[in-house]
């Protein structure tokens, strides 16, 4: 096993530690607010880091690129998400009273 | 190793599965829903059928979980519907020994018929058709070897959009997109998703001739651009019912494959019975009108279904 493969293990290793700490925020913050934040932040950057392992251990390097594209993309789309999903608990929150 | 993950995958589903239908709220069985439709998706991978991973990722977890939702939104706005003691949907589940056993004689049956074709199939390389207008097998079983069939299929789709423009509610003004609309980072988010969608629609059209990819799944891109287009408020696809040449576009799915086999009738060859040269172009040209079709159609399920307005039911 080369060092390249154990930096590709090393990282998703990681990757899916930093997938558990979101998912345990997730399960024990107390409010919607918090646990958005715990999802965006901490799945995001396991999956940023997960993807990064996969792609050092990748064949071509059309492979690895298509790779961090795909992370680009989900990132480009989870910060929105969060936002909306935001925006709309505030305002159940105001109409509920 | 595989082996368990893959165990781990249909333990997964099984479970998905068992809260989804026990759920009495009905947002949250949606949301199981689009969860259970995105680890089915990976199970297809598994099985080594990425054209209907695709599929599944796009359609049922995608498409079909905004429709529950979209559906949901009006059931909530219906208190009539709700159980007596107004603490939101619950769903009834029968309760009945009758069901139990049909349930597991139809699990039984599968299993049996699963069971025969396995020592039949393992061993066997992937079908290869050499004379087939297409290089992926998928695409070609879809559209050359059983085309007759893909063609009754887009049929089926058009019955159900003309189904649901006769009984759904009418185009929505504006409002839908009121508050949305003046969000800033849903603006953006649309502005770069949206044109995406539309070139990554049009790649898996071109690539599935010879990887994965294909009409449906192209389809079901463009369908979901148009929902998000659609929650936005912005009127970029003109309603269906106001605009003949909409209509026109989501019937050019079967429109298209019904000329091109009346075409290849016409030509002296059999119906659907492409020439050895052009044929591929000839596959090229139906998947992209059964695209268009599908999409538009996806597009006008999420407009027939979902709240009507305050003001009355539509026409």
């Amino acid at each position: 096993m080369t060092w390249i493969d154990g930096l590709g293990w090393g990282l998703v290793v990681a990757g899916g530690g930093f997938f558990t700490a979101g998912t345990v925020g997730l399960l024990r913050f107390p409010d919607t607010l918090t646990r958005l934040h715990a999802l965006t932040k901490a799945d995001n950057t396991g999956l940023g880091l997960v993807m990064l392992g996969l792609a050092v251990q990748a064949e071509t390097g059309r492979d690895a690129g298509l790779l961090l594209l795909t992370w680009a993309l989900v990132l480009t789309t989870a910060g929105p998400v969060a936002a909306l999903l935001a925006a709309a608990r505030s305002r159940d929150g105001e109409e509920e009273g | 190793m595989a082996l368990v993950l893959d165990a781990l995958l249909v333990l997964l589903l099984v479970v998905l599965a068992t809260h989804l239908m026990r759920e009495p709220d009905l947002f949250e069985a949606g949301v199981w829903f689009i969860a259970f439709g995105l680890v089915m998706a990976l199970a297809w991978l598994r099985l080594g059928a990425p054209d209907v991973a695709l599929a599944e990722a796009a359609i049922g977890a995608g498409v079909t979980g905004a429709l529950f939702l979209n559906t949901l939104a009006e059931v909530r706005e219906h208190p009539a519907d709700c159980g007596p003691l107004g603490s939101g949907c619950s769903v009834r589940s029968v309760r009945s020994p009758a069901v139990g056993l049909l349930a597991l004689a139809l699990t039984g049956l599968v299993a049996g018929v699963v069971g025969a074709l396995v020592p039949v199939a393992t061993g066997r390389p992937a079908p290869d058709f050499p004379e087939a207008a297409a290089g992926n097998p998928v695409t070609a079983v879809l559209l050359d070897v059983r085309g007759y069939d893909t063609l009754l299929e887009t049929a089926v789709l058009l019955l159900a959009l003309a189904g649901v423009a006769a009984a759904g509610r009418g185009p929505q003004g504006g409002d839908a997109g009121g508050e949305t609309a003046a969000q800033p980072l849903l603006m953006g988010l649309v502005r770069l998703l949206v044109p995406a969608g539309v070139l990554i629609a049009g790649a898996l059209v071109w690539l599935g001739g010879k990887g994965a990819g294909g009409a449906f799944q192209a389809g079901a891109v463009l369908g979901g651009s148009g929902i998000l287009l659609q929650l936005t408020g912005i009127r970029a696809v003109p309603p269906q019912r106001r605009y003949a040449w909409v209509r026109l576009l989501a019937v050019a799915g079967t429109g298209v494959f019904l000329g091109v086999a009346l075409g290849t009738l016409a030509a002296g060859r059999g119906f659907l019975d492409y020439p050895a040269a052009g044929g591929a172009s000839l596959v090229l040209l139906i998947e992209v009108g059964a695209a268009v079709s599908v999409g538009l159609l996806l597009l006008g399920l999420f407009e027939g279904v979902g709240p009507f307005r305050r003001s009355g039911r539509a026409r």
